[in-house]
């Protein structure tokens, strides 16, 4: 059944599973020497501060981004995201409301994520395009989101918060809970019979039901695990914020798409590794961290992340895997068709 | 249902390589913290100054940070570098960028608080490090900070709202021009202006927009109210260029002008200069000021803390309201509308941004 998934990957998904990471390594090592360049260039970077900061930073950008690569690689988009990460601080910042049980919290706030991403995947299912469906749903959860607290603040149950900010070592427990998400979650989509269908339907929708794939379901659940990681996202967010704010999870929606897309998933679906996020987002948030502590005006930050952008997808282009808008512009979907029925025919 | 395929050992490579990257970046932070004691008083030192510019997206925030640069190339005396970040009003931009200045170990920092609440743990952080917090043109809810300069956005919707049932003798129906939902200046002074209008019952809010206090929203917000409400006494704007954008809509409606509460920005200020100037006796208006010179005064502020010299805690500044009294000292007709008066920057520093 692999065969029929396209000719890119003959071997079935062990195959794909590699062929996703492999291109990642560039990224990989590019973000290990910046680490390293930096700790040895930059004594304010080898403070504990700074350290700590560094991975505070990362862990809800993590999770996002996990959950955004997993609906491109059905060649969809979550632009809700980042509204669901705010109402997730709003909610948690309403403790009150669920009797200040952490519990209770962490339950409403994971529920809400599942059923706005439930929301988004049955309004794609139902024939809208997932730009506009996460456009109108973002739009939603922002109400929401502020109906529930109009403005920064509200209280976080303290059984919640403590154990949020807590750091072991110089390790943040969020920064801890988003890797192991991740790696469950990687391999869900490389191993499990799930996964199979994730890629399948990334590749070619019709292919992967003509094949017997459920793809309804898959498109479903594929939302579904985006909306309840920015839910996860939302609350690694209020460990660094110890409060709700309706406006906060913004900038994620295209944060989340940047990392996805540096890690290498393809925009067209179908390729790339959700582990690859890690690496992409350690480089973007080095790339904060480091300017900053040079004294470079915050501005040069968004042209130097574009520039890491594009810089990334010709190293795919480069490594022979396409991937982000260069996948795209080389690979039209009537030509991806072609191959992949040729594909079948082989 | 899971399926382990023979590569398995080469994907656990991937993920070591992966984890080895983590490793290294936790491993940096193995030199322990040792919180240091507050700082201690320095009479005649120089200092490094941590500025972070937490907004360059209004013609309020840019004026802000310029009163700052201002009153440091003043100051030079008193200080051997300032350290600028800049924060984009994202909320966790701005913790990145303090948490940076943090680990610059600079001597103060200065920051306009983009959230009170979740400024606030980090805030806390500086305190433990040692370095002063000093706050400018907003507030946070802790009290681990050396100084707050700011106008009271309470008082600041107080100020407009008294101005304006005073004018229409305590009986009329009013709009509210609104700034930005989510935002505490937002609340705050819709908060100062509703505990007004509660004393009042003669006084009705008859419609209420939020209108990002820019003028094109503002105006196209008035003019939906004026086709819904044309039975209109008065206009309470938090912004002075909502107020603005309120004349331009009664105006293009063709409406007989009321009287709008305002604010000090120069777009404003001459719209009003040039309707006295027309004889028209309908529109009266107030310019309730939100100095952007709070930017040269958190300097002050910051210097005294550092060399140990006793400081307000809470420096609320709310100069006097621009009446159309004093309105001749402030309008600027030689300078453009999103000038704001009321400024400490010298005249050519003005000329210089204005230039731009």
């Amino acid at each position: 059944m692999s065969a029929r998934s396209g000719p890119r990957r003959p071997a079935g998904l062990g195959a794909t599973t590699r062929a996703g990471l492999k291109p990642a390594i560039f990224v990989t090592l590019v973000s290990v020497l910046a680490v390293v360049v930096a700790a040895i260039a930059s004594a304010p970077f080898r403070s504990s501060t700074n350290v700590e900061s560094l991975l505070f930073q990362m862990a809800p950008l993590l999770l996002v981004a996990a959950g955004q690569a997993t609906v491109i690689l059905i060649a969809g988009i979550d632009l809700s995201v980042g509204s669901m990460m705010s109402l997730a601080t709003v909610l948690a910042a309403s403790g009150s409301a669920f009797g200040n049980s952490a519990v209770a919290v962490v339950a409403v706030v994971l529920l809400v994520g599942a059923i706005g991403g439930l929301a988004n995947g049955l309004g794609v299912l139902s024939g809208v395009n997932p730009l506009v469906m996460t456009l109108a749903t973002m739009a939603v959860f922002r109400g929401v989101a502020l109906l529930v607290l109009g403005q920064p603040g509200g209280s976080v149950p303290s059984g919640l918060l403590t154990p949020l900010t807590n750091v072991y070592g110089h390790v943040p427990l969020p920064f801890v809970v988003a890797l192991v998400a991740i790696v469950l979650l990687w391999f869900a989509t490389a191993e499990t019979r799930w996964g199979r269908s994730l890629y399948a339907t990334g590749a070619d929708e019709r292919h992967a039901a003509s094949a017997g794939l459920p793809v309804r379901r898959t498109i479903l659940t594929a939302y579904l695990v985006a909306g309840l990681f920015a839910a996860l996202g939302g609350l690694a967010l209020v460990a660094r914020i110890y409060s709700g704010d309706p406006l906060v999870g913004d900038p994620f929606a295209l944060d989340s798409i940047t990392a996805a897309l540096i890690g290498g998933i393809a925009v067209t679906g179908g390729r790339g590794s959700v582990l690859a996020v890690v690496p992409a987002v350690l480089l973007l948030s080095l790339t904060d961290n480091l300017l900053n502590l040079f004294g470079v005006f915050s501005y040069w930050q968004y042209v130097a992340k574009g520039v890491i952008l594009i810089v990334t997808l010709w190293g795919y282009h480069a490594a022979g895997s396409p991937s982000g808008l260069l996948a795209m512009a080389r690979s039209g979907w009537r030509a991806r068709d072609a191959r992949a029925a040729r594909g079948t025919k082989a | 249902m899971l399926r382990i395929h023979d590569a398995v050992s080469r994907r656990l490579l991937g993920l070591l390589a992966i984890a080895a990257t983590l490793v290294a970046v936790a491993g940096c932070g193995s030199s322990s913290t040792s919180s240091k004691p507050a700082a201690k008083a320095n009479p005649n030192g120089k200092f490094t100054i941590g500025y972070d510019v937490y907004w360059l997206g209004n013609s309020w925030s840019v004026q802000l940070a310029e009163e700052f640069k201002a009153a440091a190339a003043r100051d030079q005396g008193h200080i051997k570098d300032v350290v600028y970040t800049q924060s984009d009003n994202q909320v966790q931009k701005q913790i990145s960028n303090i948490q940076s200045m943090i680990a610059r170990k600079v001597d103060a920092i200065i920051m306009t608080p983009i959230s009170p609440t979740a400024s606030v743990p980090v805030i806390e952080q500086a305190k433990r490090a040692g370095i002063p917090v000093i706050l400018v043109a907003a507030q946070s809810n802790t009290t681990d900070y050396a100084s707050d300069v700011r106008a009271d956005d309470v008082v600041f919707g107080r100020t407009g709202a008294q101005w304006l049932v005073d004018t229409l003798h305590g009986k009329g129906n009013i709009y509210a021009l609104n700034g930005l939902a989510g935002y505490s200046t937002d609340t705050l002074r819709f908060k100062g202006a509703q505990e007004v209008f509660k004393k009042y019952p003669g006084i009705k809010i008859v419609a209420n927009a939020h209108a990002a206090w820019d003028t094109a929203q503002a105006k196209t917000a008035v003019s939906n109210m004026l086709a819904s409400h044309p039975n209109v006494d008065g206009v309470w704007s938090q912004g002075g260029a909502m107020t603005l954008g309120a004349i331009q809509a009664f105006k293009a409606a063709g409406h007989k002008l009321v009287p709008m509460s305002g604010e000090n920005s120069n777009g404003l200020m001459k719209a009003w200069k040039q309707l006295i100037d027309q004889g028209d006796t309908s529109f009266d208006s107030i310019g309730v000021v939100n100095p952007t010179w709070v930017g040269a005064e958190a300097l002050t502020q910051t210097l005294d803390v550092l060399e140990g010299k006793p400081v307000k805690k809470d420096d609320l500044v709310n100069p006097a309201p621009i009446t159309a009294k004093t309105l001749d000292r402030y309008a600027r007709p030689d300078l453009p509308d999103s000038f704001w008066v009321n400024t400490k920057l010298g005249d050519a520093d003005v000329k210089k941004l204005f230039a731009r």
